[in-house]
């Protein structure tokens, strides 16, 4: 199964890296980003198949294709920010890794503004006009 | 899953290791920095293309285009 597959990966990459901190520490963080690298390009075809469901689900419902590619670009925005900042963090440069973080959340703010604006718009719609006493 | 990245980078780096260590040995300090520079350029070139893989990849899969 696909799992074990992952774990050895992951386990042998530990190993290495292991044996690489000690002399090589620049060589070692490299590794872990290779090893990260390859082990998200194996899931990332099982989460294409995921959305490829979400995406045909959205389209019987008739849901604004709008949204849910906004949607999914948040995730990616949050998912390669959430990759940097981890891989600063593990070199020990965390103000780096929140500086990052902190750059995702104002990106993903920006692309969130037009669905929340669409939100407010309908909410004002359902209120009745010129409101009770 | 190809494990091909891990190893060369692991044996690029355990190479660089034990020759940094041999060539301090033999009093040929600067030798030694420029090889522990050569395997850092090396191994960072590999990455680099890692990397730009997986940023085209989520690319597609997320629509970040």
């Amino acid at each position: 199964m696909e799992i074990l597959q992952v774990v050895g990966v992951g386990i042998i990459a530990t190993v290495l890296l292991v044996i690489i901190r000690k002399q090589r520490p620049e060589l070692a963080v490299q590794l872990s980003i290779a090893a990260g690298v390859i082990l998200f390009l194996f899931i990332l075809t099982k989460i294409s198949a995921i959305l490829q469901v979400l995406d045909d689900l959205a389209h019987q419902a008739q849901i604004n294709r709008y949204y849910l590619t906004t949607l999914l670009k948040i995730v990616g925005v949050a998912y390669i920010a959430e990759f940097g900042a981890q891989i600063c963090r593990d070199a020990g440069e965390s103000a780096i890794a929140s500086k990052v973080e902190l750059a995702a959340k104002i990106i993903v703010m920006v692309m969130a503004l037009p669905i929340i604006l669409a939100l407010i718009e309908t909410l004002i719609n359902l209120l009745p006009q010129g409101g009770g006493p | 899953m190809d494990m091909l990245e891990i190893f060369q980078i692991a044996g690029i780096g355990i190479f660089v290791a034990v020759f940094y260590s041999i060539l301090k040995e033999a009093k040929r300090e600067e030798l030694a920095q420029l090889l522990a520079i050569g395997g850092v350029a090396l191994v960072t070139l590999m990455v680099i293309r890692l990397i730009s893989e997986l940023f085209t990849e989520v690319k597609s899969v997320f629509f970040l285009y």
